[in-house]
């Protein structure tokens, strides 16, 4: 479960996020909406421990660990993944020596032992055969040369590969069409277990009628602004997010 | 109980590298500096012909009256040359029996153990052999084991000592000896010629594909010796070799200095793919010490259709100063270098290719990624040269450098010559540093700092990896990881 | 829509011009002019200044320029009269500087762009176009001394009869000039076998927070592209004519300056 008090975030001298609370329990999934600017991204990045982004103040625990003093890999080892909204190619390195190196430092953290190439091919091609994503796009460098579906579809499959305990999503709809969007919240969907917590992180409610959210948060001007069930991502969808300026 | 081991504690040395350990063997040295009568004195003890010792006379006449070359962008406190042994040999029980794998030293063997050098020819194991590499193994200036001799004899092919080629195969090595690289040829090349003692020779004949890789192991081990070694080797019509070379040296203080020559004929459709795997001791974290690397490597496609290769990971020593290159003669002829250059600490790197295109329709290819961490400075330095009869020639050249923090240089100067209007040369250059994007990004996913250098960096070399032979690939990319270690952060 | 052009006819040894207000200068290097001449010229922070060096005479001329804080300098060079130039310039930040340069026969050409204000951009554009003995030797040198500074490097060349050049281009990055972003591009057409060209592209680079890369491509007519001219009709000579223009076309269709098109015209 994820546990965000007061949180102050600024970015050079620039406060972003103004005392942010957020509670998330174990299994349940949460999203996040708001306006262009309101540090919804922001907010993605300092839970995943990216440079760049000064606390100043407040806490964050998951699973009662104090999450802002570990390093990035760190967090990554105590169970956090960030399904990135632009994720970044790496030329040379595949799909599939990328993802064996992670999942066996995810699996050294937690007493497990390693996996050696062919446990992790076999691992791989069920995993991405639910997803559509073929055997081919295993062995290509990572997201190189993959469309903007395949890279969000990529970044699902290594959720369901690392199987991390809080999922974070930046804007894991933005440019898919409705086919592409349908594999991701299977994939999505697929993962949904009782010691997971799941952030989504979006602009439009369209996403929201795929992977029913338990709770969603306004965020606008650095601060949650108001939360409610379901129902309210249709109330945001007809009045917009003028109410929450 | 205390805890005590054969071998010194590993904190004497730097962590990193691990050859550092020098062996306590007796040896044998003539007296120090360089001057005709020591020319002599080792071409009396190599027992060689005539022919050779004119050769080598020549040659220090040549190199007295030339100057230390300067243009290379790379500094180093002036080379006291008499101050230096030039002959330094682990003696031999029996000092005129040849050496067999028995014969020696248990403490050599020992060495090369540690280093990971199969010395001993490889048995078929329960029913499966494993990859079977045949090795020259040279100590100091000396060769003291070639493997699978015979059954390479089999084959008409010739590997051994070039010691033992200029006394056995005397006018085999003549033809060929100093046809590729003149002595007059540069300032190291000359003093090579003079005072090489040993090195490698391979005569693969007429139609012959060798059948496993040949290989040779270079470890410098006494104290102020220069390493001079003298590789020849020669692919007749039809043939094909496969070679790699590995060398490392004990830590030191001093300087030593490494001034190797290696020529390659490939004769009508023959084929030649040279490796290198360099790990000579690259000096300390304050750039104390180290080998200098200075090298002159030079391959002839000499016959139609014929192709020569070299592949190259550079990751020690102080200075490297080297330029493979393929004069492209024959026409179709196929010349290629792929180089991974890493420099790290106060190394400095000065490497590159030079691909002389004179037949019709030679084609090259030019794929050099360097890495600079640290103070360090690598500068890629690179000639395509068309002339006038190269009708079709084609060049593709890709260069990338790596930086890794803001201390350190990267150069490239590639120099491109065209006088053909029939010529298609693509060159490309790009440098950068590791994304952040591309850290966070693995590390998000668990990776250490290091093990996301480690994966970037290997991806970033990925196209001159594929080149190495399989026997070497996985020491090469442990090589990689290990040279970096300490750059990041 | 041209206001008044200065037009100086160079005829002294040695000037100073300081061009404080935006407009339109030409520099005429004509008959009569001194062999050897220095040429300072100053631009004030903030002007847009078009200036247009016309060589019809031999001389050897070393110049230094400032581009001042946001100035912006278009700078055109007709070197057309075995001309020996030499260039020192000088931009502060936030200033740009585009240079479009025309060889068409024997010059000595040394630029040196420094890049030492922070935010500043400099373009050089080059065509070389040499007939008959005509050589070229041109050494561009972009020096990135400021912080976030971009620049670009194009240099085009057209080789035929005897005909040589020699193009070194330089990015040198040094130490304190991170986030610079530097290109160069030189790309040769060969007409003929007894023409040469030397590129020695570098790159000198001691901070790693840059982005930089060069390409060089040397090549002759493409045989296919000939064959499809000519099989709508064009003749061979139309038809390479077309193909060579096409290739220099790029960088004068990039020239900011309708008027000096008409001169940029191979």
């Amino acid at each position: 479960m994820l546990k965000i008090k007061n949180l102050h975030v600024a970015i050079g001298e620039k406060e972003i996020l103004k005392g942010l609370d957020l509670h998330i329990p174990n299994g349940k999934v949460h999203a996040v909406m708001g306006p262009n600017g309101s540090g919804k991204s922001t907010l993605s990045y300092v839970l995943a421990g990216k440079a760049g982004y000064n606390v100043t103040k407040g806490s964050v625990t998951l699973d009662g660990k104090d999450i802002l003093s570990m390093s990035c890999n760190e967090r990554a080892l105590a169970g956090i993944f960030l399904a990135m909204q632009y994720p970044v190619e790496i030329p040379g390195v595949s799909n599939l020596t990328f993802l064996k190196t992670a999942l066996n430092a995810v699996r050294s953290a937690k007493g497990l032992p390693e996996l050696d190439a062919m446990q992790m091919l076999k691992l791989l091609k069920t995993k991405a055969k639910e997803l559509g994503l073929s055997e081919e796009m295993l062995k290509r460098a990572v997201n190189s040369g993959f469309s903007g579906g395949e890279k969000k579809r990529n970044e699902i499959l290594q959720m369901a590969v690392l199987e991390p305990s809080l999922c974070i999503m930046d804007e894991i709809d933005s440019g898919l069409d409705i086919d592409a969007l349908k594999t991701v919240a299977d994939g999505v969907n697929a993962l949904r277990s009782e010691n997971r917590s799941m952030l989504i992180i979006t602009h439009y409610q369209r996403l929201l009628e795929y992977i029913r959210p338990d709770r969603i948060h306004v965020l606008n001007h650095g601060k949650i602004q108001r939360s409610g069930d379901a129902s309210l991502a249709l109330e945001l969808e007809a009045e917009g997010y003028k109410l929450h300026a | 109980m205390s805890n005590t081991s054969a071998n010194p504690p590993e904190n004497i040395f730097d962590e990193n590298y691990k050859y550092g350990f020098s062996t306590d063997i007796a040896s044998e040295s003539f007296p120090m500096g360089l001057n005709e009568d020591i020319v002599r004195l080792i071409s009396a003890k190599m027992n060689e012909p005539n022919w050779m010792l004119k050769k080598r006379l020549n040659a220090f006449a040549v190199w007295k009256n030339m100057k230390e070359p300067a243009w290379a962008k790379v500094s180093y406190p002036p080379i006291d040359y008499q101050n230096s042994y030039y002959y330094s040999a682990p003696k031999k029980k029996d000092e005129n029996a040849p050496m067999t794998l028995d014969d020696i030293d248990p403490k050599i063997k020992e060495t090369y153990d540690k280093l990971g050098v199969p010395l001993h020819e490889q048995e078929i194991f329960a029913g499966v052999q494993k990859p079977r590499v045949a090795v020259d193994a040279v100590f100091d200036s000396i060769s003291v084991a070639t493997t699978y001799k015979e059954e390479l004899k089999k084959h008409g092919i010739i590997f051994c000592p070039i010691s033992e080629a200029i006394t056995k195969h005397s006018d085999l090595v003549q033809k060929y000896f100093s046809t590729v690289v003149p002595p007059d040829d540069n300032f190291f090349a000359a003093l090579n010629t003079a005072v090489f003692t040993d090195g490698t020779f391979v005569f693969v004949p007429k139609g012959v594909r060798c059948p496993m890789e040949l290989s040779s192991y270079f470890r410098i081990n006494a104290r102020n010796t220069g390493q001079f070694e003298r590789t020849l080797i020669i692919a007749e019509e039809g043939a094909s070799v496969s070679y790699l070379e590995g060398c490392t040296a004990p830590q030191r203080d001093e300087n030593q200095l490494h001034a190797a020559v290696v020529e390659l004929t490939a004769l009508d459709n023959a084929n030649i793919k040279y490796s290198t795997v360099q790990n000579w001791y690259p000096g300390d974290k304050e750039g104390k010490g180290g080998i200098y690397n200075f090298v002159t490597k030079r391959g002839l496609c000499k016959g139609r259709n014929s192709k020569i290769s070299w592949t190259q990971i550079e990751t020690g020593s102080s200075i490297t100063w080297k330029y493979p290159s393929c004069v492209l003669l024959g026409d179709d002829s196929i010349g290629e270098f792929y180089s991974i250059a890493i420099t790290n600490n106060y190394q400095q790197a000065d490497t590159g290719t030079k691909m002389i295109h004179i037949g019709k329709n030679t084609s090259s290819t030019i794929i050099a990624k360097s890495i600079s961490a640290g103070h360090s400075s690598g500068t890629y330095r690179g000639l395509v040269k068309v002339t006038k009869s190269a009708k079709n020639a084609k060049n593709k050249t890709q260069c990338d450098n790596l930086l890794i923090g803001g201390s350190c240089t990267a150069n490239t100067i590639p120099y491109i010559e065209s006088g053909q209007s029939c010529a298609v040369l693509e060159h490309e250059a790009t440098a950068s540093k590791i994304s952040d994007e591309q850290l966070f990004y693995c590390k998000q996913r668990g990776l250490t700092d290091e093990q996301a250098m480690s994966l970037i960096v290997n991806g970033f070399c990925k196209e001159v990896l594929q080149e190495i032979p399989m026997e070497f690939a996985v020491e090469a990319q442990k090589l990689i990881g290990l040279s970096l270690e300490g750059s990041v952060g | 829509m041209r206001n008044a052009v200065k037009h100086i006819l160079v005829s002294d040894s040695s000037y100073n011009l300081n061009i404080s207000e935006s407009g339109y200068t030409e520099l005429l290097f004509s008959e009569g002019v001194p062999s050897d001449i220095n040429i300072n010229v100053s631009i004030t922070d903030g002007c847009r200044v078009h200036l247009l060096e016309k060589y019809d005479a031999e001389c050897r001329v070393v110049f230094r320029y400032n581009i001042g804080k946001n100035a912006r300098l278009v700078h055109g060079r007709l070197a057309a009269a075995h001309n020996n130039l030499v260039y020192d310039i000088f931009q502060d930040s936030d200033s740009s500087y585009d240079m479009y340069s025309l060889y068409k026969s024997s010059v000595h050409d040394t630029v040196n762009v420094h890049l030492s204000g922070e935010d500043s951009v400099c373009n050089l554009k080059s065509v070389a176009f040499l007939h008959d003995d005509s050589s070229v030797i041109a050494k561009h040198s972009v020096i990135h001394e400021a912080k976030d500074c971009t620049s670009s490097q194009y240099f085009k060349t057209v080789l035929d009869d005897n005909t040589r050049c020699d193009f070194r281009g330089n990015i040198i990055v040094q130490r304190d000039a991170s986030g610079t972003d530097g290109k160069q591009l030189c790309k040769t057409l060969m007409l003929s076998d007894d023409a040469k060209m030397n590129a020695v592209p570098k790159l000198e680079i001691m901070n790693d927070n840059v982005k930089c890369s060069h390409g060089n491509t040397i090549g002759s007519l493409d045989e296919n592209a000939v064959f499809y001219l000519c099989s709508r009709g064009l003749s061979a000579y139309e038809a390479k004519k077309l193909l060579i223009d096409g290739f220099v076309r790029e960088i004068i269709d990039d020239i900011p300056d309708a008027e000096w098109k008409e001169h940029f015209n191979v």
